[in-house]
């Protein structure tokens, strides 16, 4: 061994020395009790309530700790995001298979309803003013022709005028499975907030219309 | 390729919502959630398991979020959640014992400068963050599992495999040694 | 030449899928999820030779094409899904294959 040359130490709170006879493990133990129930020598002592204040200061930094590690442990590639992204994203929540009818033997073709669902929310991507959150497919996908609800839940920015953007977006919702499936589409309904909007709040022309 | 270039709202939504759009199957929302807490993942595995190991437990950590997130009830609560995995898997990878030599530790920043880092740290947290590398393995873990995971000492010690007063006695070490340091920020 | 002759079938059928018109991505056709570790993944983005994103399955009497593809959101994604199913078929035809009994096409994404 090679000669060490002590550090100087500087007194903590924590020293033997200066606990007053308490041990960090027990006044560890009080402070996760909430220092309860009370414990007049402890908090009769000076030195144990310096001892506490210190334990207590530490745990409030704790969290703070792994955050300022986080700088470091920024990625300084891509990889490690993508190759993780390219495939569970379509592997996994594809959900049932719609068939796509096609009047060749042997041909089995379908589009999945994790792919349909993905399209709703891209309409709700090009619409300003909502962000959709929540997407469901209702109804018996499997059988061509089997009509389907489609429910969408969306929040809208504070300033956006839901009874303008809601219908326009339920617009964008019917047109686009409509382009990419032969899904039969009997109703949307979209969630805002709280408030459901449905067909019956819709006159023909598409536009909300007081209940 | 499944990585889109996004609108700029769903990167400044907050965890409710994007965690909704990714529970919902929306891959580029669990993009945006994977920037935000990716580092913060790493670097809380890499306080548990070897810092070469984390790139893995991260990126298991977030597979198996995938997976689970549309289990989540409440989105909200996702950096917490995601806190939870990232632990389990970094246990996890300890019992597995596949903690072995590493030969890469390159592509992180070392931890384990000792003192000079320690003077030369500009804040209080970086002082600790330096502290805490340098401490003996089993003490960084103990002094983690309970202070950032929030880990009783019963579950530390079946977790990691020691006696319950040996966790406690490095808990106290771990303590003793960190507040030392805070102290002298004071 | 015919530089198609070192690559095995389900090779060269994912490079067929790949530039019909439409198709932007062909996928794996069995989840990875339980195997994912970075290098089957690496080797599956950078490189899908010898990862058989299409599979093709059965003997000569009786074969199955099963293929997953991401499409362009610029056409109906039925019509490019019908035409990937065409191409997967014709090539059987163009290069006097026995014909698969089954061609299952899924789109997987749109856009």
């Amino acid at each position: 061994m090679t000669n060490l040359t002590p550090e100087p130490v500087q007194p903590s709170p924590l020293d033997d020395d200066n606990l007053d006879g308490f041990t960090v493990d027990a006044l560890s133990d009080y402070l996760d009790h909430g220092r309860q129930p009370r414990n007049s020598d402890i908090e009769g002592s000076a030195a144990a309530q310096h001892a506490l204040a210190a334990l207590s200061r530490l745990r409030t930094v704790a969290p703070r700790i792994v955050n300022a590690d986080a700088e470091y442990f920024t990625p300084k590639h891509e990889n490690w995001i993508t190759r993780i992204l390219d495939q569970i994203g379509v592997q996994a929540h594809a959900g049932r298979d719609i068939p796509i009818p096609y009047d060749v033997a042997g041909a089995e073709l379908s589009i999945t309803e994790g792919a349909v669902r993905a399209l709703v929310r891209e309409a709700g991507d090009e619409t300003d003013g909502l962000l959709v959150e929540r997407t469901s497919l209702d109804g018996d996908l499997t059988t061509p022709g089997a009509p389907v609800e489609v429910h969408v839940v969306v929040s809208t920015f504070a300033t956006t005028n839901d009874a303008r953007i809601v219908p326009s977006f339920r617009e964008r919702v019917i047109a686009t499975v409509r382009e990419h499936t032969d899904l039969v589409v009997a109703r949307v309904t979209v969630r805002v907030h709280d408030s459901d909007i449905t067909d019956e709040d819709l006159d023909d022309d598409g536009n909300l219309v007081p209940r | 390729m499944v990585s889109l270039p996004g609108r700029d709202s769903l990167s400044d939504a907050d965890d409710r919502t994007v965690a909704s759009r990714a529970a919902d199957g929306d891959i580029r929302a669990f993009e945006v959630l994977m920037r935000r807490y990716g580092p913060l993942l790493r670097a809380y595995a890499a306080r548990i398991v070897r810092p070469a190991d984390a790139d893995d437990v991260v990126q298991d950590t977030f597979v198996t979020a995938w997976q689970e997130l549309p289990d989540l009830e409440n989105p909200a609560v996702v950096r917490s959640w995601l806190t939870t995995i990232v632990t389990r898997k970094s246990i996890d990878r300890l019992r597995a014992g596949r903690e072995h030599d590493s030969i890469d530790d390159h592509d992180f920043h070392d931890h384990a400068d000792g003192p000079e880092d320690v003077a030369s740290a500009s804040s209080l947290d970086e002082a600790l963050s330096l502290v805490l590398s340098s401490l003996p393995e089993d003490q960084r873990r103990c002094w983690v599992l309970r202070e950032i995971a929030g880990y009783g000492y019963t579950e530390i010690s079946e977790q990691l495999g020691l006696p319950v007063s040996t966790v406690r006695g490095l808990l106290v070490r771990s303590r003793k040694t960190l507040v030392r340091e805070m102290e002298a920020w004071r | 030449m015919n530089d198609d002759t070192e690559d095995d079938l389900p090779t060269r059928l994912t490079r067929l899928l790949r530039n019909v018109d439409g198709v932007h991505t062909v996928y794996a056709t069995k989840s990875l999820l339980p195997s994912l570790v970075g290098a089957v993944v690496e080797a599956v983005r950078n490189d899908p030779v010898g990862m058989h994103l299409v599979t093709v399955s059965g003997d000569a009497d009786e074969l199955t094409v099963v293929a997953c593809i991401g499409v362009a959101a610029d056409e109906p994604a039925t019509m490019i899904c019908r035409r990937a199913h065409d191409a997967l078929r014709d090539y059987f035809t163009d290069q006097n294959l026995t014909p698969p009994t089954t061609v299952r096409v899924q789109v997987g994404r749109v856009g």
